[in-house]
């Protein structure tokens, strides 16, 4: 009896071993053929296998996250002997940012990374900790899958140390029924127009104009940045914050306040969103990957309610700008190995293929500096919103991109300052440059 | 007593441990950060001697100096109104009336619960279009005096303090177990010699608890001087910095990769604390001689 029961369970273990052994291997990606063959060729050569590791923001509950993984999978599956690519996740953003800054500065820069602002990606280039990516420019096929000029915008005196992957495309969204019920039959083009229309809608009981100021004032800003581009015109961040443009768009922000809910002062992004989800404001600034989340969050009918615009204009002049915005920039640890330089190149090259930056647009809502058939974008306003940036008069970076981190980081309270009447347009732009 | 060799290597050995951790984790830092302050640095590039610029610089920002005022209105109203109270309910409860015990866990709750948790439910309180606070006063028909809150440069700043003032469960623990620790004895001399309730706080309880209150002011002074995550999660140091606090200052400061302004604004703040600490002892100190 005793002898029977130790060989049920040596049986037992036997089968609970091969059943985990096989579940292994049915868990591992297959291997095609092209990387059955890399692996042998590698193997043949004595090759060892190039490791990145890669810190990466686009994991867990990020929008991106699945489809980015598998872009990653699906890499090293094709490279498999030769390229691996390891994720280290990272969901906390502030700790990731800091863990970067620490790295370089002691020169032990990952492998890979990604880079909130153009700002950071100048200080780091400062260390020498960064790989040189101009390759990109070079390789004409890998180059020209990006939107015109972008890369060239990245480039630091005739380098690319990061290559610009998320764009943010920032239209103007309405909420048609709202506008319908004030009697507007639609958005007008300038903002002289614009501060009409506000009168009838705020009649109605509702903010004609979402507005905030609290942590970035990140709406305001979009809403400075279109007001920038009306007065200034395409090139009026090469100007300088000398130019008049500035004030005037102040001037025009400050008036936009007036059009706002009464909490827009040391409001969030949760208070905004908030008021157009729930149609208690008409009008909105974000980027594309709020579509996902009006879809779910917003009240019933508003995102069949929801159309676009692109920029008004001032004065006659300016009008039908695009504000975009590269929202990450993949950078590169410096490579002193040409195996490991060839490693990160390749993964870039990977991670650029059109068809696959459509799917993560897709999947995440999300836009790139790819530049994607809008046809191969099945949410028809996301479809569209590609549509209006590539036919816009011209492309404007928004403000917070455009000017140095710390600048940026200025706007919100110095836009407080300028809505609470302690300084006027002309001190809010002093304090930005002071800033600097 | 006389302490012999052998034994002083023990206490050195004893020591040593602690003292190694202090000096590694708190005097090197220090001296570290008023080192940095007289240098620029973005954090990534080499550091540049820079003299007494930084302090020059952030002594000549006026939302540097409102931070610093700010932080003293903070810990003045940290010692003088947070610290009272708490010492109000310790005595109240202390005396042990019907449901003590969960009045007790209902003020000390607070102090587990997270602080977004509670700067997310004070948001909601005072915002102006949907908040409790404005309702409430539209119901008793005082809709007029309806505003919002934490955007108004006259209320913020009263608004962040009554939300940092509220919890008074930590130090309110703090002196009951001081007061559980008093002798009964003084109690029944006093009942004997007719003291009523308000008397025997007065001249027994708050004496015999004189250094549990110290304690609890310097700690509120101190805290109130590093006071960070309410002002950041409920105003963020708006509107127009009304609401700004030096360690939010320095904060901003590290975020536009000025270190080296964050750590003269810092050692400032080293400073102050240091100051208010002695102050407060010498207060307490000087009465006891």
């Amino acid at each position: 009896m005793k002898k029977n029961k130790k060989l049920k369970a040596l049986i037992l273990t036997c089968a609970l071993a091969c059943s985990t052994l096989m579940g292994c291997s049915s868990n591992a990606p297959e291997k095609t053929e092209a990387a059955k063959g890399n692996e042998e060729t590698s193997a043949a050569a004595g090759e060892k296998e190039v490791e990145l590791t890669f810190p990466c923001i686009w994991v867990g509950s990020d929008s991106k996250a699945a489809v980015f993984g598998q872009m990653v999978e699906a890499f090293n599956t094709e490279n498999a002997g030769k390229y691996k690519i390891n994720i280290e996740e990272q969901t906390d953003y502030d700790s990731y940012e800091d863990k970067i800054r620490t790295l370089i500065s002691t020169g032990t820069a990952p492998d890979l990374f990604t880079v909130k602002n153009y700002g950071d990606v100048q200080l780091f280039a400062q260390s020498g900790n960064l790989m040189d990516l101009s390759a990109i420019m070079s390789d004409t096929d890998m180059s020209g899958r990006f939107i015109s000029g972008i890369l060239e915008d990245t480039m630091m005196d005739g380098t690319l140390y990061a290559m610009p992957y998320e764009n943010a495309v920032i239209p103007i969204m309405y909420n048609q029924k709202l506008l319908d019920t004030a009697g507007v039959a639609e958005l007008p083009t300038s903002f002289e127009e614009l501060f009409q229309i506000s009168e009838k809608i705020k009649e109605t009981g509702i903010a004609p104009l979402a507005q905030m100021t609290g942590n970035n004032a990140w709406t305001s800003m979009l809403w400075y940045s279109y007001a920038v581009a009306a007065c200034g015109g395409a090139d009026i961040y090469e100007k300088g914050l000398d130019d008049p443009a500035f004030v005037q768009a102040a001037e025009l922000l400050q008036k936009m306040f007036d059009y706002t809910s009464s909490d827009a002062i040391g409001a969030d992004a949760t208070v905004v969103n908030g008021h157009f989800f729930n149609e208690r404001a008409a009008v909105y600034l974000n980027g594309t990957w709020i579509l996902g989340r009006i879809k779910t969050e917003g009240v019933e009918g508003l995102y069949d309610n929801l159309k676009l615009s692109t920029g008004l204009s001032q004065d006659g002049k300016n009008g039908n700008a695009s504000v975009n915005a590269v929202q990450a920039y993949i950078c590169a640890g410096r490579q002193d190995d040409p195996a490991r330089q060839e490693a990160v190149m390749a993964f870039l090259n990977f991670i650029t293929d059109q068809a696959s930056v459509a799917e993560l647009a897709n999947s995440s809502g999300a836009l790139f500096a790819v530049d994607v058939d809008s046809t191969l974008i099945t949410d028809p306003l996301q479809a569209e919103i590609v549509k209006q940036s590539s036919e816009a008069s011209f492309i404007i970076k928004n403000f917070s991109a455009a000017v140095p981190t710390a600048v940026g980081n200025a706007f919100p309270s110095a836009l407080e300052e300028l809505i609470l009447g302690d300084c006027t347009a002309e001190e809010f732009v002093e304090t930005l440059k002071n800033a600097q | 007593m006389k302490v012999s060799k052998k034994e002083r290597l023990g206490i050195v050995i004893f020591l040593l441990p602690a003292l190694i951790l202090f000096a590694v984790f708190f005097i090197y830092p220090i001296m570290n950060v008023v080192y940095m302050s007289f240098f620029n640095w973005n954090g990534i590039s080499d550091a540049t001697f820079a003299g007494f610029k930084n302090y020059i610089r952030i002594f000549s920002d006026k939302v540097f100096l409102r931070s610093i005022k700010n932080n003293i209105v903070w810990a003045l109203a940290a010692s003088c109104i947070q610290v009272p109270m708490a010492l109000l309910m310790a005595l109240i409860l202390s005396r042990k009336p019907k449901g003590w015990k969960l009045f007790r866990t209902i003020y000390f709750l607070p102090q587990v619960i997270s602080g977004i948790a509670l700067a997310m439910l004070w948001s909601a309180v005072y915002n102006s279009e949907f908040g409790m606070l404005n309702g409430l006063l539209k119901l008793v028909g005082l809709g007029n005096y309806t505003r919002n809150w934490l955007g108004d440069p006259k209320t913020a700043l009263i608004c962040v303090l009554i939300y940092g003032l509220f919890y008074i469960g930590y130090y309110m623990v703090i002196m009951m177990a001081g007061i559980t620790d008093i002798d009964e004895t003084y109690y029944e001399a006093s009942r004997v010699d007719g003291a009523n309730a308000i008397q025997t706080a007065i001249y027994i309880t708050v004496p015999l608890i004189r250094y549990s209150i110290v304690t609890c002011v310097t700690l509120a002074a101190v805290f109130g001087l590093r006071t960070f995550e309410q002002v950041y999660l409920l105003t963020n140091g708006g509107p127009a910095n009304r609401t700004s606090l030096v360690v939010l200052y320095l904060y901003n400061q590290m975020k536009n990769n000025n270190y080296g302004g964050a750590n003269a604004s810092s050692a400032v703040l080293i400073v102050v604390g240091a100051c208010v600490i002695v102050s407060i002892r010498k207060l307490f100190t000087k009465n006891e001689d």
